[in-house]
């Protein structure tokens, strides 16, 4: 914000006061507010893209939709005055006795009278939409004139980076930036389960691709049951069928013939689980790629908002192997003992300076021989 | 008790989520060393806008080191350390309140550059003149309560010796913008009898200078400032320095002055206090060890940039003290941040918690 002025100082109803003075009256309104205890609500709009509508238009286009947008906001406003003044491109306003729900219906009725606004330019309609900031003496942080306008100008820089015509608090966007990080959170736990569950298919699958169906497998095939069954088949042709190498091919065909039929049974089976388990892996392995892209878009949404709101995550501690001085380093013990000296001068200075509030703990350790 | 504690910082494990830093709170220069590998120095100024008109050109509520300089027209601007130490008096008069203030912020500035990740807890050593108030320590401790979780205080030049491992008969010279500081380091921690502080630094050079430019030509026009930068740029103690060719204002013409001379003669005025402190210290050790002592002397902090400052030292001590000689440490802005990020660090966990 590099200027402070009035719209048209030719007008009466801008022009009576100093910008130096308007904030002087906006300061005595958001100190009475404070002391009476009412509500006060800050509105910071901007017309949105207006350099590109200037060089679009022309320049007395910029002072008309100005105009505009001063006179829209008095015709959604009760009869009575407000302090009111340009601030670079975008005008502030303080609203005393509104409140929260009162500032946003406000914002409600300046939108929807914006997307009523006729402009023409050579007979082509211009449509103009408001980027909004609002904030009240009750939210968090708001102490003064300052805070108040400061949390109104983010709310106004966070509605235009969202793509403008809209309203937007900073305190709206900072929840908003908590349910993306939360958001966020869930969808990592939700890949880390699905991720389970692949490893889970995949391991099944890699059982599979060990056995080699349909070729091979038998391991798979051949179950320990099967030398039971072909026992019994046995005994039963030796008690029904008689002796003999006719008999003994006969039964031995009988045998092979029954475990090939339940071999091929099992086969079946198996490849129809595998079938199975495949449609599955195939299900999971699509929906943990929309749930990475879904994490990708989430992970850019946080960058962009935390880039917005100016947070700096830092840089992280290189940590070491060992906390505290090692036993290896030179002359460690007069280094240690030092050390030591040192923590003891600390913790004297503190009793020094605030009788009875460190601990007794750290009052007998002022005895070197302590231990 | 050592053993005990040596194995048990030996046995302890890797504290994750702790960031250790090491500051320099200097009169002219405040540097972090960061357990991170960030390394940061700003010059010792905050500002703040005089009036509404100011703030909204600034876009900011409080401006730090050059940012500040730059603008201090618009400002209401705070040297908050003087003679090294927070400008406040006991008791609480508004000057004192806005120093503190000042130095305050001027920390959470310095901690905020070191860069350290929302989760981490903050550990701090700052380095503080050898021999300063036990009011002027708690001013400080006041101004750091905000801006790290747990802090301890050590002397500047023995942080210095610590970040060098010159832990055992050394001398060492801290010349910073408002107090030079000789320490004795002989394998313990230093007392107060090895310890001299003198206000013969950076800011004496810069009063030095304005009087001898303002003797010399009257007719030039300057400011403190000016003064400073002239210094940090060209300050020399050499006889054979290069000529030093300054443009001054004269009734708004800037105009060459030769001001060599007055540079030298200025910078030089720190050798014999700074010789008579080491005399001073040599003398009351050890006649058995004197001589190795003479041998080790550390030449550290903003000052020790004056050229041949070294071995100017080394010629007085020569000729007052029969020899010696002057090593000059590698990182002059960053000596006694290193040294405070390593005792930082070697301290052991547990020291940390109970100051929290």
């Amino acid at each position: 914000m590099r200027d402070i002025r009035p719209v048209s100082s030719e007008r009466s109803d801008w022009g009576l006061f100093s910008p130096e003075e308007l904030f002087e009256l906006m300061r005595v309104e958001c100190t009475r507010a404070s002391r009476y205890g009412y509500d006060l609500s800050c509105l910071c709009v901007s017309i949105d893209r207006l350099g590109h509508l200037q060089d679009l238009y022309g320049s007395t286009s910029r002072a008309e939709l100005l105009d505009a947008l001063h006179e829209l906001l008095k015709s959604s406003t009760r009869d009575s005055d407000f302090p009111r003044c340009m601030v670079d491109d975008a005008l502030v306003a303080l609203f005393p006795h509104t409140g929260t729900a009162g500032a946003l219906t406000l914002c409600r009725r300046v939108l929807k009278g914006a997307r009523r606004l006729g402009f023409e330019s050579d007979g082509r309609p211009i449509q103009v939409t408001f980027s909004i900031g609002v904030a009240t003496n009750r939210d968090a942080g708001v102490r003064d004139l300052e805070s108040l306008l400061q949390q109104a100008q983010a709310g106004m820089a966070l509605a235009r980076a969202a793509g403008g015509d809209r309203f937007m608090r900073q305190e709206q966007a900072s929840n908003e930036f908590d349910q993306i990080r939360r958001e966020l959170e869930d969808l990592r736990s939700a890949l880390d389960r699905q991720g389970d569950v692949v490893r889970e298919a995949a391991s099944v699958r890699r059982v599979l691709d060990l056995a080699d169906l349909p070729g091979g497998g038998q391991a798979l095939l051949e179950r320990p049951e099967d030398r039971e069954f072909a026992a019994r088949m046995a005994a039963l042709f030796g008690t029904g069928a008689g002796s003999g190498p006719e008999a003994e091919k006969l039964r031995q065909q009988a045998i092979e013939f029954a475990l090939r039929g339940i071999h091929e049974e099992r086969r079946r089976s198996i490849e129809r689980q595998m079938r199975e388990n495949e449609g599955e892996v195939d299900t999971l392995r699509r929906r943990v790629a929309k749930l990475n892209s879904s994490l990708a878009a989430t992970e850019e949404e946080l960058r962009r908002v935390m880039a917005l709101k100016d947070v700096d995550p830092g840089v992280a501690s290189i940590y070491r192997t060992v906390q505290g001085l090692s036993a290896d380093a030179a002359n460690a013990k007069a280094r240690l003992d030092m050390l030591n000296r040192i923590f003891q001068a600390n913790v004297e200075l503190r009793q020094n300076l605030q009788p009875g509030s460190v601990p007794a703990e750290i009052r007998a350790k002022k005895d070197p021989d302590h231990e | 008790m050592s053993d005990k504690q040596t194995k048990s910082a030996e046995s302890a494990k890797k504290d994750h989520g702790v960031l250790y830093l090491g500051i320099d709170l200097g009169t002219s220069r405040t540097s972090v060393a960061a357990s991170n590998g960030v390394r940061e120095t700003i010059s010792s100024y905050v500002g703040y806008p005089k009036d509404v008109v100011s703030r909204k050109l600034l876009q900011k509520d409080v401006l730090y080191g050059d940012d500040a300089l730059a603008h201090r027209l618009s400002l209401n601007l705070f040297r908050p350390l003087g003679e090294g130490v927070i400008q406040c008096k006991a008791g609480d008069t508004p000057d004192s309140s806005q120093n503190l203030r000042a130095a305050r912020d001027l920390l959470v500035e310095i901690v905020r550059r070191a860069k350290p990740r929302k989760d981490e807890l903050v550990y701090a050593v700052i380095g503080v003149p050898a021999q300063a108030s036990i009011h002027n320590k708690d001013a400080i401790l006041k101004a750091a309560r905000e801006a790290v979780d747990s802090v301890m205080l050590c002397s500047e030049p023995f942080s210095v010796a610590y970040g060098q491992d010159m832990l055992d008969d050394v001398l060492v010279i801290d010349i910073g913008a408002g107090t030079t500081d000789l320490c004795r380091m002989h394998g313990t921690m230093p007392e107060d009898a090895d310890q001299i502080t003198n206000t013969y630094a950076g800011d004496h050079v810069d009063e030095e200078l304005t009087k001898r430019i303002r003797k010399k030509f009257p007719q030039a026009q300057f400011s403190v400032q000016m003064i400073k930068t002239i210094k940090e740029k060209h300050s020399s103690v050499m006889d054979r320095m290069e000529p030093v060719e300054v443009l001054l204002p004269v009734q708004g013409k800037p105009t060459p002055f030769d001001v060599t001379d007055e540079i030298r003669q200025s910078c030089r005025t720190l050798i014999p206090p700074i010789v008579d402190g080491l005399s001073k210290l040599i003398a009351s050790f050890d006649p058995e060890f004197q001589e190795r002592l003479k041998n080790r002397v550390l030449l550290a902090g903003g000052g020790s940039q004056i050229k041949g400052l070294d071995t100017a030292i080394e010629l007085l001590m020569h000729e007052r003290l029969g020899g010696g000689r002057v090593l000059r440490i590698e990182e002059p802005i960053y000596g006694g941040a290193n040294g405070a990020l390593k005792i930082a660090h070697d301290m052991p966990g547990e020291f940390w918690k109970k100051l929290r």
